[in-house]
């Protein structure tokens, strides 16, 4: 039967040219963007290197500060990640390390601009970085204030050129020398809080780090014991943080002290909405689910407009299968099958597209060292969304199709 | 003829459902879309008010250095600096110059209305140079005006049009929250937001880096020769680090910055707008195809009428004429909708006069777009045969 109706399906294909042109294009592209769509949003929230354990992190890294009048947002300092996170007993580790500075190098008298985080020893254990070459520095490293660097493959590249061997060599940042002691590969520039072009000890950092203030430039991941632990860290975590006292001159000027431990995801829900309180994951589901289908609607009713077309010209065959006895669920069941072998055709049109469109992406340094790319996550996404747009666009025609009157479908009539 | 059309369109309303949703989504995308543009096009039409080529930002922290000794130093090396020939201008101002992504913007207050604008604090009297900037009334700052008891500030011309419409506005007083402040200079405009920003106001503060009671500034803006090697940047980063002992310190050029600025706000504008294009795309192939289909279907109506008389081309306008009441209904609930944005105030950064630009021209592609659409099959349809018409049937 199923054969069938492939037959079927693929002579209609063919019998008008132009409208399954129309069809490929349309449903091809919308595949094609969001199947992009769902590539960046797994690049972004997905375990990718070298956050590999994303089901078990908590990001430590906005803080804001309200009273008075005065709201002030920054990063949470030292003093603060060590006075109230570092007590913590529920998680299984945590590391403590800067945002992003930008330093200049300057290498046989070209810029080189590059991104440095400054971090303890604990960041190379929480975090999967691949090395290239040689080990992560230690503890010791980090204590003894040792002049050490970890850096990407893109600097050993464009600082040491075309060597395949940077250890031991020297590194300047900031006026200062640093002797390389691992290379990483490279981490996308949309990884905000691990990505970097070298990694430096945070002893390091020439400003009194110390001092007693909430701000600063830090930020922190906890590694919790397992994903269901989250919650439990997150209630200590929010326990820790009930009653700051809030040090030095900031005393006078604030009242409240908001820190939160939020997944990926949150982190940068709590960027866009800058909420105060815990981020309601449902509730951006739904949002961006909605969005979703806000997109998807207007290429559905364009498709649905022109399936009703083309089933009108089969309104004779309509008509002779129901005279013979076929039941409304038959046909439906048929059409639906039909816009769902169109949809497919499609989709596999829209993820070579978006392959190249990805390519594209990656290559065009939009996103600093991006490596887009369609994992079979992605592939069954795709497919999915594959199956929920055949659906939606062939159901409607498909109902009025079965609801046709076998002597009026007989004569050719209208639907 | 027209209220004829209606009817009859009015008439088929339930089969022609699906296009006038249609027509009604493609209309909201396209205000989206257009909004947006319009927006960002109109900011980009009032003019920058400073020059960006040739200027670089030397930032400087002092971190944990004393207050008076980095007083001493950030002078030293500001002297040291104009000293380079390579260097035609160097000024001490605060950390939001143009597209430093720092910015600062305060209300400035007169005669019972309100204006937001920019606020730059200078520390000498080289910004005007080292930026291109032009005086359209009034001067520009000197070194007593740190210490007067008037608090003068440089305004744009906008700020005086709007505060002193008609007149000059040197020499009149504004406040600034509870404190005076007396205008002494207005210049052509200064959008250190950048061309996309919508805050066109700025106004300039004079404070000197001697006086205590002032905060020390660090960021000092280079106006370099044209021609100069980019090796010199080492070299001024070199003479920093010399002169600020631990200072960190950071060097951009501002074409680079401007780069990076535009970039940002440009890739997710092209994005959507292509993606916005490809909807319309899709819409349109669609609409095409059925009319092309619908247009076809009625070849014993057009027969007929052939027969009874009416010329091919009053079909041809029939049929394009059947298509724009379609789009009039489309178009009708769209705007119902569009125009709930100016009058509900939801956006409020966009003006009112964008809006209804964005209408306008959504109003009208739509309509190209169906009339572009309906050209060819109502061109058929103008060119049946009434006889063979007839005879198919």
């Amino acid at each position: 039967m199923l054969k069938n109706y492939l037959k079927i399906a693929w002579k209609v294909l063919l019998r008008r040219k132009f409208f399954t042109f129309i069809s490929l294009f349309g449903i091809s592209f919308t595949l094609m963007i969001l199947m992009v769509a769902t590539a960046m949003v797994n690049h972004l929230f997905g375990p990718e290197n070298p956050e590999l354990k994303t089901d078990r992190m908590l990001y430590v890294n906005r803080l804001k500060m309200t009273g008075n009048g005065y709201t002030m947002n920054s990063n949470p300092g030292y003093y603060i990640l060590d006075k109230y996170v570092r007590p913590l007993k529920t998680p299984q580790d945590m590391t403590f390390y800067t945002s992003d500075y930008s330093y200049n190098a300057y290498v046989n008298n070209r810029k080189l601009p590059l991104d440095v985080r400054f971090t303890d020893s604990n960041f190379w254990n929480v975090l999967d970085f691949e090395f290239v070459e040689g080990q992560p520095f230690s503890k010791g490293d980090v204590d003894g204030i040792s002049r050490v660097a970890v850096i990407n493959e893109a600097t050993r590249q464009n600082y040491f050129g075309n060597s395949t061997n940077a250890l031991g060599k020297f590194i300047e940042v900031d006026r200062t020398k640093y002797k390389v002691v691992g290379v990483v590969k490279n981490v996308a520039a949309n990884r905000l809080y691990t990505y970097a072009d070298v990694w430096l000890p945070y002893t390091n950092i020439k400003e009194d780090y110390r001092k007693p203030q909430f701000g600063g430039s830090f930020e922190a991941i906890i590694l919790a014991n397992s994903p269901s632990d989250i919650d439990n860290i997150k209630e200590e975590f929010n326990q820790a943080f009930k009653n700051v006292i809030i040090p030095g001159p900031d005393a006078a000027n604030y009242k409240s002290v908001y820190l939160h431990a939020d997944t990926l995801v949150e982190t940068y829900i709590r960027g866009v909405t800058s909420a105060e309180g815990e981020i309601s994951i449902t509730m951006f589901f739904t949002w961006v689910t909605l969005g979703v289908l806000f997109f998807m609607l207007l290429p559905t009713i364009n498709l649905v407009n022109i399936n009703i077309s083309r089933i009108i010209e089969r309104a004779s065959e309509i008509g002779v299968r129901k005279a013979f006895g076929a039941s409304s669920a038959t046909l439906v069941g048929q059409f639906l099958v039909e816009n769902m072998i169109l949809t497919l055709i499609g989709g596999a049109l829209g993820l070579l597209l978006a392959q190249g469109v990805l390519a594209y992406i990656n290559s065009s340094g939009i996103i600093p060292y991006s490596n887009l790319a369609i994992n079979p996550t992605i592939f069954a996404y795709s497919f999915l969304i594959c199956i929920v747009f055949g659906f939606l666009s062939g159901v409607y025609p498909a109902f009025k199709m079965s609801k046709l009157h076998v002597v009026a479908a007989l004569k050719g009539g209208n639907v | 003829m027209i209220r004829h059309l209606f009817k009859l369109m009015w008439n088929r309303k339930r089969g022609n459902f699906l296009m006038i949703v249609e027509i009604f989504f493609s209309f909201l995308v396209l205000f989206g879309v257009s909004t947006l543009l319009l927006y960002f096009y109109t900011n980009a039409s009032k003019p920058l008010g400073f020059k960006y080529d040739n200027v670089w930002v030397l930032q400087t922290y002092s971190n944990d250095m004393p207050d008076a000794e980095r007083r001493e130093r950030t002078a030293q090396l500001l002297k040291q600096l104009r000293s380079y020939p390579q260097i035609e201008h160097a000024a001490l101002a605060g950390p939001n110059g143009p597209y430093t992504r720092s910015s600062s913007n305060t209300e400035l207050a007169h005669d019972g209305m309100e204006r937001t604008a920019n606020v730059i604090t200078v520390q000498d009297n080289a910004f005007k140079d080292v930026m291109g900037i032009e005086m359209v009334d009034g001067r520009w700052f000197n070194d007593q005006d740190a210490f007067s008891n008037r608090q003068p500030i440089v305004v744009t011309k906008d700020v005086e049009e709007a505060f002193f419409p008609g007149e000059s506005a040197v020499g009149k007083t504004v406040m600034r929250g509870d404190t005076e402040r007396t205008i002494i200079g207005v210049i052509t405009a200064f959008k250190p937001t950048g061309e996309m920003d919508d805050l066109t106001s700025s106004y300039f503060e004079r404070t000197a880096l001697e006086d205590t009671a002032s905060r020390a500034m660090g960021t000092i803006y280079i106006k370099i020769k044209p021609g100069t090697n980019p090796q010199f940047e080492e070299e001024v980063l070199e003479t920093a680090a010399n002169i600020g002992t631990g200072w960190t310190t950071d060097l951009q050029q501002m074409p680079d910055l401007r780069r990076s600025y535009l970039k940002q706000i440009l890739i997710p504008m092209i994005i959507f707008a292509i993606v916005c294009a490809f909807l319309i795309l899709n819409v349109a192939l669609g609409l095409f195809g059925v009319l092309w289909h619908n247009i076809n279907k009625r070849h014993s109506e057009i027969g007929l009428r052939r027969a009874l008389g009416a010329s091919a081309s009053s079909v041809y306008k029939q049929f394009i004429g059947e298509i724009m009441v379609l789009a009039t209904f489309g178009l009708v609930i769209g705007c119902f909708f569009a125009v709930q944005f100016p009058l509900l105030g939801i956006i409020q950064e966009v003006p009112t006069e964008t809006f209804i630009q964005a209408i306008l021209t959504s109003v009208f592609l739509i309509y190209t777009l169906v009339i572009l659409c309906a050209l060819y099959p109502s061109k058929q349809a103008a060119a049946i045969h009434p006889a063979i018409a007839l005879h198919e049937d």
